[in-house]
């Protein structure tokens, strides 16, 4: 996930500078073009700048994604400075002295670390199966978006192309072998965690929340509302009612500062 | 009369010499008068060594000899018809013998042309370092396999692979076919996969495509008509790439149509001494894909030869580049660029025109003109040989870059053009590279240049496959 | 009764370590935390030409009819047939195992894999050697590199991108690793193990990631010195090296009729472990 591009970014920038008045933020078409993964880590970023009152300019770009530093989607551009993707942009923020996490104990921060990863490793690898693996998701709906902005024979050519960088990913973490079925199990076991984690609390960490609650809400939110061609996922969220009342509390909170951004 | 050989002239058909051996033949002043106007009767013709060459194409080539009614005749168009079997690569070697022709249905005064030949039996392969300081295609090795006449009727196969510094290399299929046996209209279509970097600009670009051309000369010169699709993937060359340039970064797909017309009457294409050279380009784009542009391109050029084996050459070339849709921008890899040490001198390569943190953007239109004096190098040492590789000259060169506005008149846009240009002026030595390439070595003097080109004074040199 | 005895097959052992395999270690741990009936067998032969064909890593689970192979598939059939130590931790302490292993995972295996398979002096003198004697002819010229493929797959696969080059990806990978040490010892804090006095699967698989950099001398290891400032990281191996796989030469069991070295080794029989040294556990093999 972590792409070194934002980390010499960091470097370079230091703690020092406040957030600049002209961030912009780069993704691709929401609306007819933007994949499963993607969308859920564009959603996360927006939903941590906002709860960290943080403004910028949301720009849709058809080609996000090659203009990216790192290949992946979102990323920001502050003054001369790109960094993409969920951790180095929470960690670019933190280096600014504007985290939202400053509350937490060393335990605590390591625990939101370990959930963090959680999150990226299975929820993320999940939605690249379940957009670019399985064969009916893959044909109905992820490579007509993803192939959308290009003429044809792009349209058919990139999506393909992509599908083999996400075959090899994934077969290099050993999720290429797992069935539908078994990934349908991790997504359910990591929600089972993260749900036994949150109990009856507001947020993870407290009464204030944290870049986890963000970034669970950028996965969930998305595999809500995303319209599948088998419903099962949506199902299954619903089973887990204190971490679907954390999606309705941020989206009452804060989505509205996302569509304004 | 004994055997005459006609040995077939090493020049072409303009300056038509022909060199006769014989026991008698140059004892007898008058006698090749007489024998130029012999009425001659070419009751055959022979071609030996064929293997896979189709005998159409050989009876269509070979026929006007046939026609001959006197020697001179007979000589000029067994010549032609050699030139044509070359010009279509049928043959590794071709050589003409005629003699007169025995046997009881001789007639009188008849004659037996023969063409003894050689077929290639294996394809031509060769191992090349390419040469592209100017050229954005930096190729380090190309190997090359060349298959010429492939199903007997001057069918011309390549297949390339290049490898560059890096590791993405790039790959070419080219096949043509002469139309008819005539080896000046040609048909042809290409696959191709190149790499390539623009460092000036700081991004790479992939490209893979196809094309289909036909080749066929008018009055006007010759013609070359293509059809391309390109599918273009553009990225950032580095992390220090400027956004200006980064944001275009992506996949196009360019289907084009283009045409060019070229009347080259130079005697060389390096160091040329004499003659012209007229070579316009119309393209084209927006036939399917997600490029569209209208490009129009001149280049010009005039040698007069003046005393001391002295040159003066005037150039003059210019592009428009025209959008079609209006909310569309033309990306990067289709705009032009300008400067280097071939062009525009005293500027770096394409150093010239817009630029953002130091990454060329490249422009809609440009000119660019040159006045050079060639001459040999003083004192003339390896004159006649060696020597004739070289040459010193001065120059002149002037040129812009810029980009049209639409909310002007085409007026205001000319002086737009015309009012920010760049000049240079400068010495140096030029050194032919094989028939293909120049180097050369110049002190230049830039005396005008605008905000933002990148200057380079002083000692400036360059290789490359296109100058000005 | 033999069906209940869970049949564990691990690679041998090696610098006072009863396995050198961070996998093995983690499910020899584990198996021992449960005190589960557990016969362990170090790189038998034919298991491992069949494991090597299956495209399989060692440690390889028997149980009854079910044979399992890797540590997700191990652990998690340990936790359906209800086996092991973590059924006893509240769901809330089972959602924090499963955070912390995906954060091992994720950010200490891409560089524990470097630092054994891809860092030259490690590889050539160290890991190379070890693996290419634990197995038997012709497998040693094979497994080494082929363990060594799968692990640069797995660094550099999910890493790469067009302005990445390996140099950065090493030195990303380690600055996580390092950051997840670092993590991983803020969580255990001053206790005995992560979820207070009773170990759980996450205390076996940061034994099995920290035992071998502590115990195995490996040339300039940035990791295993970051590792020895983690003192209760260190703390914790010992604390399970001593406990639970002791070291006792006599506790070696040589079974006729099996080629290699196995050792029986009974949940309820105490101090039952052995090391083996090269010549010991290679002898067989030639």
């Amino acid at each position: 996930m972590a792409s070194l591009v934002g980390d010499v970014m960091h470097l370079k920038i230091g703690a020092t500078e406040k957030w600049p008045t002209d961030v912009a933020f780069f993704q691709p078409y929401q609306v007819e073009q933007v994949t499963l993964p993607d969308y859920s880590n564009c959603l996360a970023v927006r939903t941590f700048l906002s709860m960290s009152g943080l403004k910028f300019d949301l720009q849709l770009k058809t080609n996000a994604e090659e203009m990216s530093p790192s290949g992946r989607v979102p990323f920001l551009k502050m003054g001369a400075f790109l960094v993409a993707e969920f951790d180095p942009i929470v960690a670019n923020v933190n280096m600014r002295g504007l985290s939202i996490s400053a509350h937490l104990d060393e335990t605590e921060r390591s625990e939101m670390t370990a959930y963090i990863t959680m999150v990226h490793t299975v929820l993320y690898n999940a939605e690249l199966y379940l957009s670019w693996i399985d064969k009916d998701i893959f044909a109905s709906t992820t490579r007509p978006r993803y192939g959308s902005v290009h003429p044809w024979p792009l349209s058919w050519i990139l999506p393909w192309k992509r599908q083999m960088e996400v075959k090899s990913r994934l077969n290099a973490c050993g999720w290429i072998d797992k069935t539908k079925e078994n990934v349908l199990d991790e997504i359910k076991a990591c929600l089972q965690a993260l749900s036994d984690r949150l109990a009856k609390n507001t947020y993870f960490f407290g009464e204030k929340p944290t870049e986890l609650d963000a970034l669970v809400f950028g996965h969930l939110y998305n595999l809500i509302t995303v319209r599948l061609p088998d419903s099962k996922l949506t199902g299954s969220i619903q089973n887990y009612r204190n971490l679907v009342d954390l999606c309705t509390r941020i989206e009452g909170k804060f989505y509205r500062d996302i569509q304004e951004n | 009369m004994g055997a005459v050989h006609a040995k077939a002239p090493e020049t072409t058909m303009e300056s038509h010499r022909t060199q006769f051996e014989g026991p008698s033949n140059d004892t007898d002043p008058n006698f090749n008068f007489d024998i130029r106007t012999v009425p001659v009767k070419v009751d055959r013709v022979v071609i030996d060594g064929v293997g896979k060459t189709k005998n159409d194409i050989l009876e269509k080539t070979l026929k006007p000899v046939l026609s001959a009614t006197n020697f001179k005749e007979m000589v000029e168009k067994s010549t032609q018809a050699k030139i044509v079997l070359e010009k279509l690569e049928l043959f590794k070697k071709v050589d003409i013998l005629i003699d007169t022709s025995k046997g009881k249905n001789a007639s009188t005064n008849g004659y037996e042309v023969q063409y003894h030949v050689e077929e290639r039996k294996y394809p031509i392969l060769n191992v090349k370092m390419e040469l592209g300081a100017h050229s954005a295609n930096e190729s380090d090795v190309v190997v090359r396999m060349k298959s010429p006449n492939l199903f007997g009727r001057g069918e011309l196969c390549t297949l390339d692979y290049s490898r560059v510094f890096k590791d993405d290399g790039g790959y070419g299929f080219q096949f043509s076919k002469p139309i008819n046996g005539d080896p000046d209209i040609r048909i042809g279509a290409n696959v191709y996969k190149g790499y390539a970097e623009f460092p000036w600009s700081s991004f790479k670009e992939i490209s893979r495509g196809t094309a289909l051309h036909l080749m066929f000369p008018t009055i006007l010169g010759s013609h070359c008509l293509k059809w391309e699709g390109v599918w273009r993937e553009m990225r950032a060359l580095n992390r220090n790439t400027s956004f200006a340039v980064r944001e275009q970064s992506g996949h196009t797909l360019k289907s084009s149509i283009q045409h060019v017309l070229m009347r080259d009457r130079r005697d060389d294409k390096i160091l040329p001494t004499k003659g012209y050279l007229v070579k316009l380009t119309q393209e084209y784009a927006g036939l399917g894909g997600n490029v569209e542009f209208v490009k129009n391109d001149v280049e010009l050029q005039y040698n007069l030869p003046l005393v001391f084996d002295s040159i003066i050459q005037l150039s003059l070339a210019g592009g428009i580049l025209t959008k079609i849709d209006q909310n569309k921008d033309i990306k990067i890899n289709d705009r032009y660029f300008l400067g280097g040490p071939l062009t525009l001198r005293g500027f770096t390569v394409n150093g010239v025109g817009p630029h953002s943190d130091g990454n060329a953007l490249g422009a809609d239109a440009y000119w660019l003109s040159g006045l050079h004096l060639y001459t040999p190098l003083p004192f003339r040492p390896g004159k006649g040989g060696f020597g004739e590789m070289f040459r010193s000259h001065f120059f002149v060169t002037a040129g812009n870059l810029g980009n049209v506005n639409l909310m002007e008149t085409a007026k205001e846009n000319f002086k737009n053009l015309t009012e920010t240009f760049r000049l240079s002026y400068g010495l140096g030595v030029v050194l032919r590279l094989g028939g293909i390439a120049r180097l050369e070595i110049n002190y230049v003097i830039p005396v005008r240049s605008q905000n933002g080109d990148n200057v380079d004074r002083g000692f400036q040199y360059g290789i490359g496959i296109s100058f000005l | 009764m033999t069906d209940d005895v869970l049949n564990l097959e691990v690679w041998k052992g090696n610098w006072d370590l009863p396995s050198v395999d961070n996998e093995c270690l983690t499910v020899w741990a584990y198996c021992k935390f449960s005190g589960l009936p557990t016969k362990v067998q170090k790189s038998h032969q034919t298991n491992l030409f069949q494991s090597s064909l299956a495209k399989h890593n060692l440690p390889v689970l028997q149980h009854g009819s079910a044979t399992e192979s890797q540590l997700g598939n191990i652990l998690s059939y340990l936790k359906n047939q209800g086996l092991g130590v973590d059924k006893n931790f509240s769901s809330k302490e089972l959602a924090d195992i499963s955070a912390f292993t995906a954060l091992i995972e994720e950010k200490l295996l891409p560089a524990y894999l470097h630092h054994w398979w891809v860092d030259t002096d490690t590889y050539v003198e160290i890991t190379r050697p070890f693996y290419a004697k634990a197995s038997p002819f012709p497998l040693n010229y094979f497994v080494p590199g082929r363990i060594q493929r799968a692990a640069k797959q797995h660094i550099y696969e999910p890493r790469r991108n067009d302005v990445i080059s390996d140099e950065e990806v090493e030195l990303l990978v380690y600055k996580e690793a390092k950051e997840c040490l670092n993590h991983l010892s803020y969580r255990l804090g001053e206790k005995d193990f992560f979820f207070g006095d009773q170990p759980s699967s996450l205390d076996a698989l940061v034994f099995g990631y920290v035992a071998p950099l502590l115990k195995a001398p490996l040339p300039n290891s940035q990791l295993a010195n970051h590792v020895k400032l983690c003192l209760n990281l260190s703390g914790l191996c010992n604390r399970i090296l001593n406990k639970y796989l002791p070291m006792s030469p006599e506790g070696y069991a040589f079974i006729s009729g099996l080629v290699g070295v196995v050792i029986v080794d009974e949940g309820d029989y105490d101090g039952f472990s052995g090391v083996f040294g090269d010549d010991e556990g290679g002898g067989d093999d030639d």
